[in-house]
């Protein structure tokens, strides 16, 4: 078992290089620069250079990526190139309100998905599995940001039970934090629910033809047992990977929908320093995400040794 | 009917009832394109400690037959006529005090009305199974003198989900073809084991669904009864190492193994009936061998009868004391193995035997049966056989065949066999 997390976890890290590279070069072959970008098109060559050279942009490329790459490695973020504020400090404001609108998300995502599923498995072809799959498709369908409209408009503005505007940190009450979050929240949770949902119940829908279910029931096992005890571990193994794959959804889905409703996190973060050419900014928030994705995911991993005995004695081969 | 005085029954005394009486059992499938008959009238009997064969083709429906006698008979399919009868007065005692509304007392007078009525009706259960009045399926036969039931017996196809949970596995248990899947991947062995052993046997571990999560997550108490039985029954089926090997999950065993141990946990609280259906199909030769021999040995120690499903005349020869040979929903030919072999008489089963190569002999001719086994949605002929049968005559598709003696406990459903006087 030690052996396949210690490769998950090289795994991870090397996937993390690759997008740290990829995104280094990937923004400086977008045309435009951050130069340009500060001083406009008017600019005088004298000008363009002497920023160039003061924010070390005329060294030539490999140097500046080693550069970068040993800061990293020391966890030096660097500063902002238009604001001269450290990254830390503006990556330090934004993520915990994109952060807090993916884990709400998820979690009421999962608090949905894994129920209906079940039930659209176990009362296969009845009204609830019809409502359960019907939703799931409308959800699947659905941007999180166009779900943030609709809930906005309903619950914010029609009902008015709920803020459509702003973030409240957790530290000035749970309470308002909590109500300032929710809509968000549900809106990246529908969609990431919806596609959980149907994993849940196709997997669930399979394992209960598996021979081991038909011995179960042949050795005098009640149905809820069935259920419970012999049928769900094995259901959920597929599901887990999909909530590990969907949580790209998520965070995806949490940098739109905080600009729907006006929170500035990573999104907006991440829109403002592309459009700025602020490679620094850009690239931490980036290499965030996608972080946060590839460690979710190295949990998935970890977690199959927990439900797949298989993977636990055996290595991911068996 | 309880104050009656018990009747002398002189056919009862040496214990030389059947076990396991099963009259008239259909068993059908609603398709598109109408009702598949899977099991249309089966009769079966098996007495106590034999091992009894069940052979026919794919598709001839013995599986079906079988999760028929477990009440397991997947949706759509239902069970919708007939007689499980399982005859165990422990068992019919325990019923009688579990499900007290569900008993009923039969009368040999009672019988003897019933076949009065319908000469049709030959078996003992299946007249009493006419008296049954709605969500009965308890039948005692005789009382003792404290009016306790003596002898009787379950009807397993009128028994509702809670009688047939504890009847699987505990009474009647079942050994699947496929040991590769048949084995739930994330529970140990030993688990799969002692779980059934907690089921059915008072070893003071709650079966609750909060106790068996809890086991799951911590593990099962390694110092429990339930556990210890458990590793008994895998040294039983010799399995090598077993205290340690109980704590493996189903794939680090082989296919073998994994056999024996569902062999283990079907024999884990000696049922009545153990149901064998293809239980070394998907063996080695080898394997099948070892396997056939342990299920034998095993019969003996724990006391159990074995129904053999197979397709495969080999193993039923080597094994079984008595065979049915089923074809297209119907069993037409029963006769004791050696009998049967060496004087097969069904057109159906000499067909079977001739179309089986022979180590002995390799350079016989292999005769196949012409034709296929037909789609069983509403079969428009009487005998089943009829269109593939090089002796049928027209009025084998149109009169039912009923079964004739045909030799020593031999018998066969074929209108061209039996009396001369009858025969067509």
């Amino acid at each position: 078992m030690w052996r396949y997390i210690a490769k998950r976890v090289a795994h991870a890290v090397f996937v993390m290089w690759l997008v740290a590279t990829t995104v280094f070069f990937g923004l400086r072959f977008v045309p435009g620069g951050p130069v340009r970008a500060m001083l406009g098109q008017e600019a005088t060559p004298e000008a363009v250079a002497a920023l160039r050279a003061e924010l070390g942009l005329d060294r030539p490329l490999p140097v500046q990526y080693i550069d970068w790459m040993t800061d990293l490695v020391v966890l030096d973020l660097g500063r902002s190139i238009t604001s001269s504020t450290k990254v830390s400090a503006l990556i330090a404001e934004a993520a915990p309100k994109t952060l807090s609108i993916a884990f709400i998300g998820v979690m009421l995502g999962l608090a949905i998905a894994i129920p209906a599923g079940v039930l659209g498995a176990t009362r296969r072809n009845e009204l609830a599995d019809y409502a359960a799959t019907l939703a799931a498709f409308v959800g699947i369908s659905m941007p999180a940001f166009f779900v943030g409209i609709l809930l906005a408009i309903v619950f914010g503005v029609w009902l008015g039970w709920l803020p459509v505007l702003g973030y409240v940190p957790i530290s000035e009450g749970v309470v308002p934090w909590l109500e300032h979050l929710l809509l968000p929240s549900i809106a990246v949770g529908l969609p990431y629910a919806a596609g959980v949902t149907r994993m849940m119940r196709s997997s669930l829908i399979e394992t209960l033809d598996e021979g081991y279910m038909r011995t179960a029931l042949a050795k005098g096992v009640s149905s809820r047992t069935q259920l419970y005890k012999h049928a769900m571990q094995n259901a959920l193994i597929p599901v887990v990977t999909i909530a590990g794959i969907q949580l790209a959804l998520v965070l995806g889905g949490s940098v739109t929908v905080e600009i729907v409703f006006g929170i500035q996190g990573l999104g907006r973060l991440l829109v403002n320093s592309i459009l700025e050419r602020n490679y620094p900014v850009t690239q931490v928030t980036i290499l965030l995400i996608s972080g946060v994705f590839v460690f979710m995911n190295l949990l998935v991993d970890i977690v199959y040794t927990a439900i797949d005995p298989r993977i636990r004695y055996g290595g991911e081969a068996a | 009917m309880a104050t009656e005085p018990p009747v002398e029954r002189p056919n009862r005394a040496g214990g030389r009832d059947p076990l396991l009486e099963v009259g008239g059992l259909q068993t059908q499938f609603p398709v598109e394109r109408g009702t598949v008959e899977a099991v249309a009238t089966a009769d079966l009997s098996i007495e106590p400690g034999e091992i009894v064969g069940l052979v026919g083709e794919s598709g001839s429906g013995k599986s079906v037959l079988a999760q028929s006698l477990m009440g397991m008979v997947e949706a759509p399919g239902e069970v919708v006529g007939g007689v499980v009868a399982l005859r165990d007065s422990d068992l019919v005692r325990e019923f009688a005090a579990a499900f007290p509304d569900a008993v009923t007392d039969v009368s040999e007078e009672d019988l003897a009305l019933v076949r009065a009525d319908e000469p049709a009706i030959t078996s003992d259960a299946e007249a009493a199974a006419t008296l049954a009045g709605p969500g009965e399926f308890v039948f005692v036969e005789s009382r003792d003198a404290d009016g306790d039931p003596e002898a009787g017996f379950v009807d397993v196809r009128r028994a509702p989900e809670a009688a047939l949970q504890r009847l699987r596995g505990g009474r009647i248990s079942m050994v699947f073809q496929d040991p590769m899947n048949s084995m739930n991947p994330t529970l140990t062995v030993g688990e799969q084991i002692a779980e059934t052993v907690r089921l059915h046997q008072d070893v003071g571990e709650s079966v609750s669904l909060p106790a068996e999560l809890k086991r799951k997550i911590v593990g099962a108490a390694k110092n429990g009864e339930a556990w210890r039985r458990a590793i008994e029954m895998l040294e039983a089926v010799e399995i090598p190492e077993a205290e340690a090997r109980a704590d493996d999950f189903p794939h680090e065993f082989s296919g073998g193994m994994r056999q024996r141990a569902m062999i283990a946990m079907a024999l884990s609280c000696e049922p009545d009936l153990l149901i064998a259906d293809e239980p070394t199909t998907a063996l080695d030769v080898t394997i099948q061998a070892q396997i056939l021999d342990e299920l034998t040995a095993l019969k003996d120690a724990f006391d159990t009868s074995i129904l053999l499903i197979t397709h495969d005349l080999a193993v039923v020869a080597e094994t079984c004391d008595r065979v049915n040979v089923m074809y297209a929903g119907e069993i037409v030919e029963r006769a004791p193995a050696d009998e049967l072999f060496a004087n097969p008489q069904h057109p159906y089963t000499q067909g079977l035997i001739a179309s089986t190569p022979r180590v002995s002999n390799p350079d016989d001719e292999i005769e196949p049966i012409q034709g296929n086994v037909p789609d069983l949605i509403d079969v428009p002929y009487a005998c089943h056989f009829a269109p593939r049968c090089p002796e049928s005559e027209r009025e084998c598709f149109e009169r039912e065949p009923d079964f004739r003696e045909v030799g020593e406990s031999h018998e066969a459903a074929c209108l061209r066999r039996g009396p001369p006087g009858d025969r067509l």
